[in-house]
């Protein structure tokens, strides 16, 4: 072996503290000139590499080989020269194969990667009835053709970048020329060059990088696993940003009247849109609104709940040795333990857990005066309507926010609790993601924009695009289409 | 000083941030007006209606002829240095003036209502802590919040008042002119919904155009006007213009008598429209104050400005004996905030329009 082979082998390799895992295999072509193939094991198709072998591939390699010519020989489409050993590094950190030869300067890199990946699945925690039952996998090529498989427009734009310091992990931000608006854009691609971390892990890592509002409990970047939701949003003049090893794409801009919308309410007639978005309406004022208007009402001003009702709680109420409020936190308390007990254990286990922690100690709790049956149903009424809204990480957010009006109805009663209402709107009314602001269409108001954003009308009636994600339209797009 | 916009808001912001001026007496202001023109207060508040129109009509002129500049740049440039400043101090005084009597008007009836035995000191305070972490967060939170709580208000109070439709009897309406209606008593209770309108000059920097300014001024007092006539039309053809004049909150007991499904108690509906009420008018008030006040003094944070106007509400609020010191102290206002609409605005005009023609 020449030299400079084995001296540019040891310099990668030194580069690297000798890892057990880069390999090199030498060969000597036809010629009489020396070669190698650096590759790190696990991230590259060995296998093809051995057929090259067996075909004497490398073996035939001429002194003055080009990149063209190296082309036509290998039955590969990602073939490069470079000469930065940093650069090489990283494209064999990436799973690329390194070929040296004695007589280039450079190295010729390969694109050989191959590594074990899931093949799209049905989606865990997005999921739907009627729509596609794929979703997002860990690799991004994949996700990326998952997209394009849905949006054949040349209007799609992928751009990509690498971020983390150590991980190097590729992003990749999709948008629809001419939809998405500039200005969004331009601050998506800037927040991204400004995250300055060693690692990124999961689209999650980026998230809680690039959110407006980092002490606000409210989701502002949606996170979705599927597909056609991901392409209904850019399609919306939305962009999403996909991250390689992660199974979520996310978002942005994301406003609150996101968070009430499913992929269900599309495929079916708009009349049962219009109902399941009304049910999730009102699931959601349950799931953070009911127990502390419970508090307020049994706790301060019991007048005010109707007499046949009042005097069947009365009697439970009675028997409890705790204050309203401590019973009510406890029993919040027990919820949130059989939830992450149900989440941690294998699932057959966990559901068990749930229905022995829901029924059994539930029974238990009222037959000991522990706690009151009209307060475990406010809080298993509670609990089921917190995890009918479609956006996982909004359960989470109402859940704090239930607690937080269980605590000013118990300290101030109705007062206190509308206060803690308003104090929330208010909150609300402040953020804004990606400059739009979060409670838009209804506030800054755009009448238009209700229709599929509040309301679901008929199909023909949505095609307009959100006006406040999109650039401006010209008003004669805005007819609705003709009875087809 | 500083004119600069913070950020601007949009007619549609402007017509609910006028709304939310509509101050809390309207739960009692039926009565009143009841007390000096009975059946016929109605005319009195479409009578008032147009002259606050009309006279809104100079805060529009102001806007148009200095646009994007504050009322208290506008002061100095018209009066000169000294009187300008000393008319904005005399506006920003009745700004902190304002929500001072509004709260402790609030604490009286969430006293009288919801929580019997709690200092008025903490209910003002939970208060102003809210409403100070609202406004802490800019003009356009403060204007998409009103944006979003005043058209559901609203739908509370048509639908209280739908509701109350079946009891009604509108033949208490006659004869249409009251034996006893006296203009110049009625007058000024009928004036009370726009005691508040004072303030809408402070919006000039964040109002990008004057006549988005003044089309949310005609639409945001015509819903006032709605707000209040309704209410005095369904309260006399629920009560009489008799049984209204012994009733404290009519508005509050118009709720009372509703029956809807299980719900026994609707007043209760009527007391969190009444808290929310408040809650909208201090977000503009306590905002425009610290902003003025940051302004005025050209140093400080608004964080800080906004701190000190809630801790001199705080004070002020809790300074009147009982309701009946606070309600002669609202009156007191009242008649100065008139004042204000009715003479002040013109005058600067006036005086401007004056030396336009002297330099010319």
């Amino acid at each position: 072996m020449s030299q400079s082979v084995n001296e540019k082998i040891q310099i990668i390799k030194g580069q690297m503290g000798e890892s057990s895992d880069l390999i090199a295999r030498v060969f000597q072509t036809s010629s009489g000139q020396q070669g190698a193939l650096l590759f790190l094991e696990g991230l590259t198709d060995q296998d093809k590499i051995d057929r090259l072998f067996q075909n004497s591939v490398f073996a035939e390699l001429k002194v003055e080989i080009t990149v063209e010519k190296m082309q036509q020989k290998f039955p590969i489409s990602d073939i490069q020269l470079l000469n930065e050993t940093d650069q090489v590094l990283q494209a064999i950190l990436s799973g690329k194969t390194a070929l040296i030869l004695e007589q280039v300067e450079g190295y010729f890199l390969l694109g050989l990667q191959k590594w074990a990946q899931r093949s799209p699945e049905r989606p865990i925690i997005d999921s739907t009835v009627k729509g596609a039952q794929e979703g997002f996998v860990e690799t991004l090529t994949v996700n990326i053709s998952l997209v394009r498989r849905f949006l054949k427009s040349p209007s799609l734009r992928v751009e990509e970048m690498s971020i983390g310091k150590l991980s190097e992990t590729k992003v990749s931000l999709l948008y629809v020329e001419g939809i998405a608006r500039t200005e969004v854009l331009k601050e998506v691609r800037q927040r991204l060059k400004q995250i300055e971390t060693d690692v990124i892990l999961s689209s999650s890592n980026i998230e809680q990088w690039i959110e407006d509002n980092s002490w606000s409990i409210f989701p502002l970047v949606r996170i979705t696993e599927r597909p056609d939701v991901t392409v209904a949003s850019l399609v919306e003049g939305k962009v999403a940003i996909l991250t390689d090893h992660s199974p979520f794409a996310l978002v942005v801009p994301f406003t609150f009247f996101d968070s009430l919308q499913n992929m269900d309410d599309y495929y079916e007639k708009w009349q049962v849109g219009i109902l399941f978005r009304l049910v999730r309406f009102v699931a959601f004022m349950i799931s953070f609104l009911l127990p502390g208007l419970y508090v307020a009402l049994a706790h301060y001003n019991p007048g005010l709940i109707p007499t046949e009702l009042l005097l069947s709680m009365i009697t439970t109420l009675a028997n409890v040795p705790f204050l309203l409020v401590v019973e009510l936190l406890l029993m919040e308390l027990a919820i949130e333990i059989f939830r992450e007990a149900g989440m941690r254990l294998p699932k057959p286990v966990g559901q068990t857990i749930g229905i022995v922690g829901g029924i059994v100690i539930g029974d238990a709790a009222v037959r000991a005066n522990l706690v009151s049956p009209t307060t475990l149903i406010v809080v298993a009424l509670t609990a089921m309507a917190s995890y009918s809204a479609p956006l996982y990480s909004l359960a989470h957010t109402f859940r704090i926010m239930r607690f937080l009006l269980i605590l000013v109805a118990g300290v101030l009663g109705l007062y206190g609790y509308f206060l803690g209402v308003l104090m929330i709107i208010g909150h609300l009314a402040s953020l804004k993601s990606f400059g739009v602001p979060y409670l838009s269409p209804m506030a800054p108001a755009c009448v238009a924009d209700w229709v599929d954003n509040i309301l679901i009308f008929p199909q023909r009636w949505r095609n307009r695009k959100p006006g406040h994600l999109t650039q401006p339209e010209k008003k004669s797009s805005r007819k609705p289409l003709k009875e087809g | 000083m500083a004119t600069e916009k913070k950020e601007t808001i949009t007619a549609n912001q402007i017509i609910w941030i006028v709304v939310a001026l509509c101050p809390v007496g309207i739960i009692t202001l039926p009565r009143e007006i009841n007390q000096y023109a009975q059946q016929s207060g109605w005319m009195m508040l479409l009578l008032t209606y147009l002259l606050v129109l009309l006279f809104s009509r100079f805060i529009f002129i102001l806007a148009a002829r200095y646009p994007g500049k504050s009322i208290i740049a506008i002061s100095n440039i018209i009066l000169g240095k000294w009187l300008g400043r000393s008319v904005s101090l005399f506006l920003i005084l009745l700004l902190i003036g304002a929500p001072s009597i509004s709260v402790r008007l609030l604490s009286e009836g969430v006293n009288t209502y919801l929580m019997f035995h709690t200092p008025k000191s903490v209910i003002i305070l939970a208060m102003l802590l809210s409403v100070m972490y609202v406004i802490n967060n800019g003009m356009g939170t403060v204007a998409r919040f009103n944006e979003l709580v005043q058209p559901f208000m609203l739908l509370v109070l048509l639908f209280i008042l739908l509701m109350t439709l079946p009891n009604t009897d509108f033949s208490n309406f006659l004869p249409l002119i009251s034996n006893e209606f006296s203009l110049r008593k009625a007058v000024m209770p009928s004036l009370f919904p726009y005691i508040a309108l004072f303030s809408i000059p402070f919006l000039f920097p964040y109002s990008a155009q004057p006549k988005q300014l003044w089309r949310g001024m005609c639409w945001g007092i015509l819903i006032i006007f709605l707000i209040v006539f309704l209410l005095f039309v369904f309260i006399i053809a629920l009560f009489g213009p008799v049984e209204t004049n012994y009733i404290e909150y009519p508005s509050i007991d118009m709720a009372r008598i509703i029956r809807f499904a299980v719900f026994e108690r609707m007043d209760i509906l009527f007391v969190t429209f009444w808290i929310a009420i408040e809650y909208t008018l201090l977000t503009i008030l306590c905002y425009l104050g610290s902003f003025a006040l940051q302004q005025y003094f050209a140093k400080g944070s608004f964080f800080l400005w906004s701190l000190i106007l809630m801790s001199v509400t705080l004070v002020l609020s809790l300074l009147p004996d009982d309701i009946e010191d606070t309600r002669r102290l609202s009156s007191f206002f009242h008649g100065i905030s008139m004042g204000i609409l009715f003479m002040v605005f013109p005058l600067l005009v006036f005086i401007d329009f004056l030396k336009k023609r002297v330099n010319r």
